[in-house]
């Protein structure tokens, strides 16, 4: 890709992503360095492979490729579960969301987000916080939409339920 | 029917589902404080992602790179490692600075002379170490342009190709830790996969190859290997 014309549109599309690509790959685990380096792979991949860009859904284009990226850099350390490897997800009845917000800082339940396997905090990072569709969702993590509901409900219920522990709530509810 | 509120904020319910969570809504107050506190967790999350700091400035930098426009914000320094190493570097100053002493524990000065000819370069470390070294030439590879010694460790410096090649002797006996083995008719060249530093041994001898590539490195060690009078493994 050398045309200026295709430099100035792929420059144009993508530097809205930038801070969209850096956050998720720091919640794909990577330091703040390993995000930058994580990135900047990314958009190099990306402009070689721009000519092929279909048009459609360009963050799930972009979060994709920097996905693919980092799975090759922990794929030798960490396997990453699948979703029959956490059994012991319940439901928990009752209200629970009523006034959690007073309870807990924002820190925390961040942090208590980045504490969960990363298939259910990325498909919660890029629909709650990136606000991405379930469809955009299913196109980053390169499964079925029907995949990606589960794996929301399942990340949410643990988030819940890790939440729950830290305020104390997990008795009251659960019972 | 239990109601999944955070289906209902994606706006993912079935019609039927919707119906039912709409009418909880306007009959039940405790289904409209769920839902409200639900919306409070959601925008605390994400307020909380979206506080994280995002190092525009090097992103864009990177954004120009990867289109060919700008230099590679990986070799410029960050702002923390830069304060880190100035911190560093002040603090190295200072105590250089109190406590500066030419030769605090009484080494042997090192010693350093231009030569042309390895002959002359070998004859001169001998002398200086008092050792029986290694004839170490790397002609025509490369031309002797030096050699140095400290003590017992003697250095020859050679002009391989407009690079400057190292070739230090000591006493030593090199394992393959961190090292790949590259096996030769002679014994066996081990060089280091992340600085391309080659080691190798001879005799009571270990000899080091640096300041070259790799495939350089292990073709001088391979030469030297060649050179060893005794078992050079």
């Amino acid at each position: 890709m050398q045309n200026p014309n295709q430099r100035l549109q792929y420059e144009r599309a993508v530097k809205g992503e930038l801070a969209v690509l850096y956050r998720v790959a720091r919640r794909m685990g990577a330091t703040p360095e390993q995000a930058e380096d994580l990135v900047q792979t990314t958009l190099v991949k990306a402009y070689q492979a721009w000519d092929t860009f279909d048009g459609r859904f360009l963050r799930s284009w972009l979060i994709r490729i920097l996905r693919n990226e980092r799975l090759m850099e922990v794929r030798a350390d960490r396997q990453e579960p699948s979703l029959d490897q956490n059994p012991e997800i319940e439901v928990a009845a009752g209200p629970f969301w009523d006034d959690l917000g007073r309870k807990l800082e924002a820190e925390r339940i961040l942090a208590e987000l980045d504490a969960l396997p990363d298939i259910y905090k990325i498909a919660i990072h890029l629909i709650d916080v990136e606000q991405m569709t379930y469809e955009e969702a299913a196109e980053v993590m390169e499964v079925p939409i029907g995949t990606v509901r589960s794996r929301l409900f399942r990340g949410r219920e643990m988030l819940r339920k890790r939440v729950l522990r830290l305020t104390g709530m997990l008795g009251q509810v659960t019972q | 029917m239990r109601v999944d509120w955070q289906r209902y904020i994606d706006g993912v319910l079935t019609p039927e589902e919707k119906v039912v969570a709409d009418g909880l809504l306007r009959s039940d107050p405790s289904a409209r404080r769920e839902l409200e506190g639900l919306k409070e967790f959601k925008r605390a999350l994400r307020e909380s992602a979206l506080r994280e700091p995002v190092p525009m400035k090097r992103l864009n930098q990177a954004l120009a790179v990867a289109t060919g426009r700008g230099a590679n914000p990986r070799t410029i320094l960050r702002p923390a490692l830069l304060a880190a190493g100035l911190l560093a570097a002040t603090a190295l100053a200072v105590v250089f600075a109190l406590n500066y002493d030419p030769n605090p524990y009484d080494f042997p000065p090192m010693k350093r002379e231009r030569f042309t000819s390895a002959t002359a370069a070998h004859a001169w470390a001998e002398k200086e170490t008092g050792l029986e070294l290694l004839f170490v030439d790397l002609a025509p590879m490369g031309r002797t342009v030096g050699a140095h010694v400290n003590g017992a460790s003697a250095c020859f410096d050679f002009d391989v190709d407009g690079t400057l090649v190292h070739v230090q002797v000591a006493r030593a006996k090199f394992s393959a830790k961190g090292c790949k083995t590259v096996p030769t008719d002679d014994g066996n060249v081990l060089i280091h996969e992340k600085s391309a530093t080659v080691y190798l041994n001879c005799g009571e001898f270990g000899y080091v190859v640096y300041g070259s590539d790799a495939q350089t490195g292990v073709a001088i060690g391979k030469a030297l290997l060649r050179n060893c009078p005794t078992d050079g493994s």
